[in-house]
C-alpha cells in the first residue's frame, strides 16, 4: 500500500458520517450533473456536497469522476474550436 | 455526425429500425472515441498487461456501454446532457475492465483473501519515524481485528489492503456494490469510534505517517504524542 493510499484510508475513516451516505448507485446518478457543473467553472462541491463526500470516501468512484471530467472538458474544447 | 438533443437521443434509441440503428452507431462511435482518448491519456497499456490492445479494449467497452445504456434509458434523469450521462457509463465500464484485468494478475492467494493484513503498509517509511509508525500501525491493525465484524474485516482487508476492486469484492461476498459500500462505511464508523476511544485523532494519525516530521504542532494542548508518550 502506498503512503498516499494509506493517508486516504485514514481520511475516510475519520470522515465517515454518523448517518447514511450516498450509495455508489446514487452517486453515479448525480455524477454527470456534477461533472458538467465543474466543467462550467461552477462550485460543484458546494452545489452537490453529498456527491463530493462520496467521491472522497470511495476512490474508485472518484476515478470515474476524474475520467468523466477529462472527457467533458475535451468535448467542451472541441465544441469551442468548431 | 449529427447533434442531437436529449429528447432526440432518447426517442431515437427507443425506436426501432433505421433511426435506432443510426443512433446506436453514432453513440458507439462517440463512446469509442472518448474511451480511446481516455485510455491514451491514462497510459493504461502497461497497467492492463502486455497482451492488451487499446483499440480492441475501447471497442469492447464501447459496445458493452451501448448495451448498458440501452437497458438503462429509463434511469436517465435529464439533469445533464445525455452524452455526459453516456460517457459516465462508458468510463465506469472501462475502469471496471482495467481493474478486473489488474486484479487477475495480482499475487494475492485465494486463501489469504480478506484474511491477512500486510505487515507494513507504507512504502519506504524512513527509519527516523519507524517506531512511531509501527506503534500506530499496531493499534490500527489491532482495532481492525477486534472492533469489526468478520464480514466488515474481510471486506475492508480485501478492498483497502489487498486492492481487490469493489465490484469483485461484492461478487466474492455474494452482495452488491451498494450494500458493500454500506458495509465498509459501517466499518469506518466503528474504526473511527475505536480510534477516538483510544485518544487517537485524525490529525495525529496523519501526522505520524506524514513527511517531513512535524514538530508536533497537531497537539494543541501541549500533550505528548499518544504513540510516543511511553517512549520519551
Amino acid at each position: 500500500m502506498k503512503r498516499t493510499e494509506f493517508g486516504r484510508l485514514i481520511d475516510t475513516i475519520f470522515a465517515a458520517k454518523a448517518g447514511e451516505e450516498l450509495s455508489c448507485s446514487d452517486y453515479f446518478e448525480r455524477l454527470p450533473r456534477y461533472a458538467e457543473l465543474e466543467a462550467a467553472g461552477e462550485d460543484a462541491a458546494a452545489r452537490l456536497p453529498d456527491v463530493r463526500h462520496h467521491m472522497h470516501q470511495c476512490p474508485e468512484c472518484e476515478e470515474v469522476y476524474l475520467g468523466l471530467l477529462e472527457v467533458v472538458l475535451a468535448e467542451k474544447k472541441s465544441d469551442a474550436s468548431r | 455526425m449529427t447533434t442531437r438533443t436529449n429528447t432526440e437521443w432518447l426517442s431515437a434509441l427507443r425506436e426501432t429500425g433505421q433511426s435506432q440503428e443510426s443512433a446506436v452507431k453514432e453513440l458507439r462511435q462517440l463512446l469509442h472515441r472518448a474511451i480511446f482518448s481516455f485510455l491514451s491519456r491514462k497510459g493504461a497499456t502497461s497497467a492492463a498487461g502486455p497482451s492488451y490492445d487499446q483499440d480492441d479494449l475501447a471497442e469492447d467497452c464501447a459496445q458493452e456501454s451501448v448495451l448498458l445504456i440501452q437497458s438503462k434509458l429509463d434511469q436517465f434523469r435529464g439533469d445533464s446532457q445525455f452524452t455526459t450521462w453516456a460517457y459516465s457509463i462508458a468510463i465506469r465500464v472501462t475502469l471496471n475492465e482495467l481493474r478486473r484485468r489488474r486484479w487477475r494478475t495480482s499475487a494475492i492467494e485465494a486463501a489469504r483473501l480478506g484474511d491477512a493484513m500486510p505487515h507494513w503498509p507504507i512504502d519506504n517509511p524512513g527509519p527516523e519515524r519507524n517506531l512511531e509508525q509501527q506503534q500506530a500501525w499496531a493499534i490500527l491493525t489491532e482495532l481492525i481485528e477486534t472492533a469489526l465484524t468478520p464480514l466488515q474485516r474481510k471486506a475492508l482487508i480485501a478492498h483497502a489492503f489487498q486492492e481487490m476492486p469493489l465490484d469483485l469484492v461484492a461478487e466474492w461476498l455474494g452482495t452488491n456494490r451498494n450494500s458493500l459500500y454500506k458495509l465498509i462505511h459501517d466499518a469506518r464508523k466503528r474504526l473511527q469510534a475505536a480510534l477516538l476511544s483510544r485518544g487517537v485523532t485524525h490529525r495525529e494519525l496523519i501526522a505520524i505517517f506524514d513527511t517531513p516530521r512535524p514538530e508536533r504542532p497537531y497537539l494543541e494542548d501541549g500533550k505528548k504524542s499518544f504513540f510516543t508518550a511511553s517512549n520519551d
